[in-house]
């Protein structure tokens, strides 16, 4: 396996992204917390977990196509949380598993959610079940599941490909109320036509400082909008230098220089 | 004492890929060589196996599911029949293919149609194929159902949306130059930098969630609750 290597300006990058998340991270421990607007598709989830507890149906969360990736970790702390108002409400909620690294996190996870609230002996493992790790197995398993068990609301949070709309019409046709979350630029306009909310690229990876409120995940996702101003700042001061340099030579940029800077040992 | 030893073996364990994307392959300290490099398909291997691995809990979960089914008779029983007899005539023949003995080539080339090309190639992509293709009925379904022009932004998305259609189709070249062009704008000029703008936040984000876990700073769902 070819492993790309990091120059000292990535090294630089990443040391001042992660000198903002620590910095903000301290002072939303310290009690410094800052304001994170609202973000409807987070905020409808209760709503939609008391919606299926309502018409007495089970509750479908989907994590995905991904294995252990950051993807799957932010999709498996909003399943921690579908899974403690489900126990609170009583309710079931299935989780079809297309990877099988991810199974036994996922049941230990709904377990903990269960075991929070006090329903450890309602918690049904069965539930978290793996399918297929191929794509269209597990697709057309997760349509089965959806339609013999009627879910109510429908949660599809991680990495989609294909399958993405496949799922989604599913969950349209039993009726349920679906939301969405995902990375995967080009799913993104799937979820939009057939879900009813839907969460864009890093509003997932904010679920769990929305969620949760802890300041641990509220200080890194100031951190991360810090991080993305400087990204900011870099793009527009590579512009200005671009426009300024466009007659000279590629390397009398320095952004150039810059990037192109390698370890000398 | 359990959770410190956690942290740090989460912290070793993700130290070295670290060092391994920051520093050079090759580190020259006067005289001494240190080769990172050299320990990387190893350390990779390790972690392909561990996740290979991982099938048979997959395998396990199957059986745990899908055998109550069937020993107790509940509703919708043969298709988890249909499960095992899929799953196992897959193992069997996949076994055989890969270690029928070279000198029996009848024996190998019998298994290898029956795995390759008819429970592979005329069954799992045949079926494969057949749910891709719901996806051309679903887009039609949904656009139908959701495509509304109710505000100036839905009409603008609208002629957007039909200048890409009809610049990517060979008719929309026969009819005008204007649509490949507009197409070919939209896409590089509009769409471009709104996925990477997507992708960026998308990274930072997920940088930050690998640092809080590679800390042992994430709490909640995966530790103790704070």
């Amino acid at each position: 396996m070819a492993f790309q290597h990091a120059n000292p300006s990535i090294l630089l990058m990443l040391l001042a992204f992660s000198g903002l998340i620590l910095v903000f991270i301290l002072r939303a421990r310290s009690g410094k917390i800052s304001f994170i607007r609202k973000i409807p598709g987070l905020s409808a989830i209760d709503e939609a977990v008391g919606r299926a507890t309502e018409m007495g149906r089970p509750i479908c969360f989907s994590t995905g196509l991904a294995a252990i990736e950051m993807v799957t970790m932010a999709a498996l702390s909003i399943l921690y949380h579908v899974a403690r108002l489900s126990a609170r409400y009583e309710n079931r909620v299935f989780v079809p598993m297309y990877s099988p690294e991810v199974l036994p996190i996922a049941v230990e996870i709904c377990k903990e959610a269960y075991r929070e609230e006090g329903k450890l002996d309602q918690f049904n493992p069965d539930d978290v079940r793996f399918f297929s790790n191929q794509q269209f197995a597990y697709a057309s398993a997760t349509m089965g599941l959806m339609h013999r068990e009627k879910v109510a609301s429908n949660f599809m949070f991680g990495n989609f490909a294909a399958e993405s709309l496949i799922l989604a019409e599913a969950g349209q046709q039993v009726g349920a109320i679906q939301v969405a979350g995902t990375t995967s630029f080009h799913q993104i306009p799937f979820f939009i036509t057939t879900c009813d909310y839907t969460i864009i690229g890093e509003e997932l990876f904010a679920a769990s400082a929305y969620l949760t409120k802890q300041p641990t995940a509220l200080g890194s996702l100031i951190g991360q909008d810090m991080s993305k101003m400087i990204i900011f700042a870099t793009v527009v001061l590579g512009v200005v230098f671009a426009t300024w340099y466009a007659n000279d030579s590629y390397m009398d940029n320095p952004i150039t220089k810059v990037i192109t800077w390698s370890w000398k040992w | 004492m359990r959770q410190t030893i956690i942290a740090i073996v989460t912290f070793l364990g993700g130290l070295f890929p670290f060092m391994l994307f920051m520093l050079p392959e090759k580190i020259y300290f006067g005289d001494t060589t240190i080769f990172l490099g050299k320990y990387e398909k190893d350390f990779f291997q390790v972690i392909r196996v561990i996740g290979t691995a991982a099938i048979g809990l997959g395998i396990i979960n199957i059986f745990r599911v899908h055998a109550p089914q069937i020993i107790k008779r509940r509703p919708g029983w043969y298709n988890s029949a249909a499960l095992f007899v899929g799953m196992f005539a897959m193992m069997i023949f996949g076994f055989w293919e890969g270690y029928a003995n070279l000198n029996q080539w009848e024996t190998q080339q019998f298994a290898y149609n029956v795995y390759q090309r008819i429970l592979y190639q005329q069954m799992f992509v045949a079926m494969s194929s057949a749910m891709f293709s719901l996806l051309a009925f679903y887009i039609v379904s949904a656009a139908y159902r959701s495509f509304r022009i109710k505000s100036g932004e839905a009409l603008f998305m609208m002629v957007a949306a039909l200048l890409v259609m009809v610049g990517q189709i060979p008719v929309g070249a026969e009819i005008s130059s204007f649509f490949p062009d507009a197409k070919e704008w939209l896409m590089t000029t509009i769409n471009t930098p709104a996925y990477r703008a997507v992708f960026f936040g998308s990274m930072v984000a997920s940088f930050a969630l690998s640092m809080r876990v590679w800390f042992s700073m994430e709490r909640g769902g995966y530790f103790e609750t704070d």
